[in-house]
């Protein structure tokens, strides 16, 4: 079965996402890097219809909170991050599916060290659970 | 009169939500619950219909928007903005512009003539088709009503040769036999794009798209699988030096096809003509640096159609890179008239024709039709991603996509340029595209304007040597 | 329709009495800007600190609570430098300044998003931003936007008072015996019909013409009754599709504009979409509501001269004190055209070029057809003089006119004034997302003719908001007169001299005419 990865990087955190796809090695496993103009541009509802996809798992990446471009955003997001996992937690599905990264924007460094997170994360996951039973799953995530 | 030619379009819903120039970032945590929440009073209701593309990973509430900016003014918490979108400036490059891309997409939608308010927010002018503006008719010169066409005006053209006189014989018969004409409705040609995740879907979509607009469709004949008596009529094969067979079955079915240059082309086309009188053959020449003396060789030694080729970006190929297709086509064009052979030869273009306005001022630069094939593409709502051409997946899933939905949208495409170019044809006064061909006294080139108005006024003046005081 | 409840408290200065600016803030809650600045709460121990220190007025107190920071008020990054920059002295680290995300977003190459920034900071006080927001120029990159004014050094003569400097401009120039027109300022208001824009927008900006004693055009829809007390300064269009033109309107105003084709669609008609067509709009009109209304193109009773001759004659015959003006476009003939416009009687002839334009129009008109009125201006006025008859005709420019700079720029290059359209708009707070045409119209109130929306904005805040632009106008053109040693904008008429474009000239110029701090 091959599973799928989307990381919803902020523009600023991650300048070039074609860097941060070419980190990725695992051919196997497909991953969408969609970029954002700040990591709260994604919310609650898109993280987990992101994961009812299906989706094996979700990573955002965003800046440093001081150094967020909107002031609060990363701030934000980190609080969005918290009420997804819990919500994962009450409809049974791993919390560990969602994950968030903050960076000092532009380094490129800490991406790599963010890819191999992602991948180790995943192959201790394995294929999400909703990939058995996409319909209920979707259904699940989408209220 | 012929019977008025009219392009059927029909809406046709995108299957991908669009991806917008600016997003909505919306911060709800932190609301302070007002009683008249400006989410509410959003004029198109777009944070009650937002919704979720699970292919895209977007939320659907941008391309709702209006970009009023109410609720970003309004939210007393400052927790709503509006960002450019990344997602969208990534699409496309700098020639195919995420403008160019959006822009295609509502056209093949709707089939209708983007319209707009405010005025025009482009730059002053650009490279290429941008750098220079069509004449319009005012006062005293009869025009015509484009679109809602109480004049009728014709966008037929003429493929094939024209002799440039006629005899007779005692009885007033010809004394040979007129060459063959094939006259299209439009002067747009449909062409298979260089890359397309579905290259089989993607020519039927083309050979259907055709046979609606009674236009051509040019196909590679290597590509090509079986065909149809019925679809023979509307198809243009194309062929590399040296891959046409004399004895293939298809060529008895066909009007016209298509050759690639080479040395011994003419050879090649007396064959065919020899074996098939009736077949139009057009000869596909690059757009490098011998075009203009190949073009006049050719069309002397009694080419009938010449189908010249830039490149993706409507540049001139190998070391002619630095020239747009538009000057090419001129000076291909001022040749032809120079040798006193341009009516005898039919010219199409191709090679970054993105914009309806291309069609129009590739004519007015000397081109009989036009050849347009990236566009195609981008109706069936590509991005321009080229994932397809080394071999990834499709974003939007053009392989899934049916012959019928995916011929409407490059039928509605083309509709709405046709509709366009009859637009800037009734704002000249024209009512026929034949006779916009090489009419460059009616466009306006910058640097003509430039050399007749600014330069003399600001170019080499003798200016004071006047230093301001800082303040 | 207009309540007419609202033209009470309508803002106006006695008869001969120039406008002072009134303050004026955005109807929007939240102001847009280029800088933002954020107090975290979390860590603000609300010592006041920064309000003391702003000279500009970003915070204020409300008792013992700090308000939302003003960022439009912020100097921006300049004030890095300044010793109360508030960032470097608040003792709570509880502040920051940045460009505004917001600010990528807004308008586009000619209206930038600086350009309307600080048109709506003219329209709110009057006067120019001191931030390094740019008011001269947008950024389509050519015309306009690459001329300069070249100013002698400031030293030595002394500057001409404001006072002594004339921005008034005579409209009959043919001596025909016909009234004399003669406008405060080197501008009127361009054509917009009741139907594509609110009647509270038509009275705004006719409020704003007889403040400034200057005029505006009906554009091809009618002159509804709320015109009747703005007689004197009403321009009523006569366009292709006759919409609402009537005997008794001819007779009521002092000019009359023939428009023969308009710069935003130039050799196209009008379409005035069906949603817009209301019961008042169908009633003005003589038409249908909720048919959509084409104008064809072009006068189907002119097709020579003579016929061209002969409706101006028509229309001097019906109103004998009325001025007229001949509103064309600009194809490669332009010079000819305006040359046979005023051997047909014209009083004035109207360039409207290709990139202005307030209605709905194919964005492949604008973009491609017709030159650009930079080009057109000094192609016509050259033409003229060679002719002999320059000194004859009211040369009217328009279509892409957005700033007082723009409107120098134009008299330099040969226009007599300018015809302005979408400056009105931008004071109104539009913001060009170009979606006039779409639904119920302009969901700001502005464009719209949908009586929720139009509630959206008040006539005395309107007149107001103009008002103040054109005051901040006249302010910088009668500055770029005494800089340039000039007391009457008719010594500017042609003066490309005074002029230099960019592409030409390769040294550093510039025309801020802000006495900087």
């Amino acid at each position: 079965m091959s599973m799928e990865v989307v990381i919803y990087a902020c523009q600023q955190a991650v300048p070039d996402p074609e860097a941060l796809r070419a980190l990725w090695s695992a051919g196997e496993v497909r991953l969408r890097v969609l970029p954002e103009p700040c990591s709260s541009k994604v919310e609650v509802f898109q993280l987990l219809r992101t994961l009812g996809a299906p989706v094996d798992l979700v990573w955002v990446i965003g800046c440093e909170e001081q150094l967020c471009r909107f002031n609060e955003g990363s701030h934000r997001a980190g609080g969005r991050m918290a009420h997804t996992k819990k919500y994962l937690q009450e409809i049974g599905l791993e919390p560990a599916r969602v994950g968030r990264s903050l960076v000092t924007p532009g380094d490129e460094s800490a991406l790599a060290a963010i890819v191999s997170e992602i991948s180790g994360r995943l192959k201790s996951l394995g294929p999400s659970p909703l990939r058995r039973a996409p319909n209920a799953g979707a259904q699940a995530a989408a209220t | 009169m012929p019977a008025k030619y009219h392009i059927h379009v029909r809406q046709v819903p995108p299957r991908f939500s669009p991806l917008a120039k600016s997003t909505i970032i919306d911060w709800a945590e932190g609301c302070l619950r007002c009683a008249t929440c400006v989410k509410e009073q959003c004029p198109v209701d777009a944070y009650r219909k937002r919704g979720f593309d699970r292919s895209q990973f977007v939320d659907t509430i941008d391309e709702m928007c209006r970009d009023c900016y109410r609720c970003v003014q309004g939210c007393p918490r400052e927790l709503i903005f509006k960002a450019a979108n990344p997602q969208y400036r990534q699409m496309g490059d700098a020639y195919w512009t995420p403008e160019i891309l959006a822009t295609t997409w509502y056209q093949a939608e709707t089939g209708k003539i983007p319209v707009s308010g405010a005025g025009y927010g482009g730059p002053f002018a650009g490279p290429g088709f941008d750098s220079f503006w069509t004449d319009m008719s005012e006062i005293v010169r009869p025009t015509r009503d484009g679109i809602h066409g109480r004049e009728y005006i014709s966008t037929s053209v003429d493929l094939g040769r024209k002799p440039m006189f006629l005899t007779f014989d005692s009885n007033g018969e010809l004394t040979w036999p007129s060459p063959p004409l094939l006259e299209l409705p439009l002067p747009i040609i449909l062409a298979e794009p260089p890359f397309a995740a579905s290259p089989g879907g993607m020519q039927d979509i083309i050979i259907q798209a055709a046979g609606n607009l009674e236009t051509l469709a040019i196909l590679s004949r290597n590509r090509l699988g079986p065909v149809p008596e019925e679809t023979a009529a509307r198809l243009m094969p194309s062929y590399t030096a040296g891959s046409l067979d004399l004895d293939d079955p298809l060529l008895s079915q066909l009007r016209t096809l298509e050759i690639l240059d080479h040395p011994e082309v003419l050879e090649q086309i007396e064959a065919v003509k020899r074996r098939y009188p009736k077949l139009i053959v057009s000869l596909k020449v690059p757009a490098d640096g011998k075009v203009v003396e190949r073009v006049a060789e050719l069309t002397a030694a009694g080419a009938e159609v010449i189908h010249i080729f830039a490149s993706e970006q409507a540049r001139g190929l190998g070391d002619s890179q630095d020239l747009h297709l538009k000057d090419l086509i001129r000076r291909c064009h001022l040749r032809l008239v120079e040798d006193r052979l341009r009516d005898t030869v039919t010219l199409l273009v191709s090679g970054g024709l993105a914009l309806a306005e291309h069609v129009a001022k590739a004519i007015i630069c000397g081109a009989d039709a036009v050849i347009v094939d990236l566009p195609l593409l981008l109706a069936l709502e590509c991005r321009l991603c080229r994932s397809c051409a080394k071999g990834g997946k499709c974003p939007v899933e053009i392989e899934t996509l049916t012959v019928k939905r995916g011929a409407q949208r490059v039928i509605n495409l083309i509709g709405a340029w046709n509709n366009q170019l009859l637009e800037i044809m009734g704002a000249m006064g024209m009512r026929e595209v034949r006779r916009l061909r090489g009419e460059v006294g009616r466009a306006m080139f910058i640097e003509d304007l430039e050399k007749e108005i600014f330069a003399p006024l600001f170019a080499n003046r003798e200016v004071e040597t006047i230093k301001r005081e800082p303040n | 329709m207009a309540n007419p409840k609202k033209v009470i408290a309508l803002p106006t200065t006695p008869q001969g009495q120039p406008w002072e600016p009134v303050h004026t803030p955005a109807r929007f809650r939240n102001p847009l800007s280029k800088y933002r600045v954020y107090r975290s709460e979390s860590k603000c121990i609300k010592c006041g600190k920064c309000v003391e220190l702003c000279p500009y007025g970003v915070f204020t107190k409300a008792g013992k609570y700090l308000r939302k920071p003003k960022s439009y008020l912020c100097l921006g990054f300049e004030c890095q430098k300044k010793p109360f920059y508030c960032v470097a002295n608040c003792p709570a680290q509880a502040l920051r300044v940045h460009q505004h995300p917001v600010y990528n977003t807004l308008g586009d190459c000619r209206w930038n998003g600086d350009l309307l920034l600080s048109t709506w900071w003219q329209a709110e006080w009057g006067n120019l931003p001191y931030t390094d927001v740019e008011y001269r120029t947008g950024g389509s990159g050519g015309g306009f936007d690459r001329l300069r004014f070249l100013f002698p050094p400031r030293r030595g003569g002394a500057k001409i008072d404001h006072r002594d400097i004339s921005l008034g401009v005579d409209l009959n120039r043919r001596g025909d015996g016909r009234p004399q027109i003669r406008v405060g300022v080197p501008w009127y208001g361009g054509g917009m019909s009741f139907g594509s824009v609110s009647i509270n927008t038509i009275i705004s900006r006719v409020q704003a013409a007889k403040n400034f004693n200057t005029l505006v055009s009906t554009g091809e829809g009618g002159y509804p009754e709320e015109l009747y007390p703005y007689d004197d300064h009403m321009v009523t269009q006569v366009a292709t599709g006759l919409f609402g033109v009537r005997e008794d309107t001819l007779q009521r105003v002092r000019m009359i504009e023939f428009k023969y084709a308009q710069g935003a669609k130039p050799g196209l008609g009008g379409h005035l979409l069906g949603d817009k067509v209301t019961p008042a709009v169908a009633r003005m009109r003589e038409s249908v509501t909720g048919s959509a209304l084409f104008s064809p193109f072009p006068f189907h009773s002119v097709y020579s001269v003579e016929d061209h001759k002969k409706h101006i004659d028509w229309m001097k015959e019906i109103n004998p004190r009325a001025l007229i003006s001949v509103k064309v476009s600009t194809p490669t003939d332009v010079d000819m055209v305006a040359v046979g416009s005023y051997y047909a009687g014209a009083h004035v002839v109207q360039l409207d070029g290709s990139y202005g334009g307030t209605g709905a129009a194919p964005d492949i008109a604008k973009k491609n057809i017709a030159m650009p009125i930079e080009y057109a201006i000094p192609k016509v006025h050259q033409f003229l003089k060679a002719e002999g008859i320059r000194e004859e005709v009211t040369l009217v420019a328009s279509g892409g006119i957005r700033s007082a700079f723009d409107v120098a720029k134009a008299i330099a290059l040969g226009a007599d004034l300018v015809q302005i359209g979408t400056a009105d708009l931008v004071a109104l707070e539009c913001l060009r997302c170009h979606n006039c045409e779409s639904g119920r119209g302009c969901a700001r109130g502005i464009a719209t003719t949908d009586p929720e929306l139009v509630d959206l904005m008040t006539i005395s805040y309107g007149a107001a908001r103009i008002s103040n632009l054109y005051y901040a106008w006249s302010w910088q053109l009668k500055e770029i007169l005494g800089l340039l040693g000039l007391r009457s904008i008719r010594e500017l008429v042609g003066r490309t001299d005074l002029l230099i474009h960019l592409d030409y000239f390769d040294k550093a110029v510039d025309d801020d005419v802000r006495e900087r701090a």
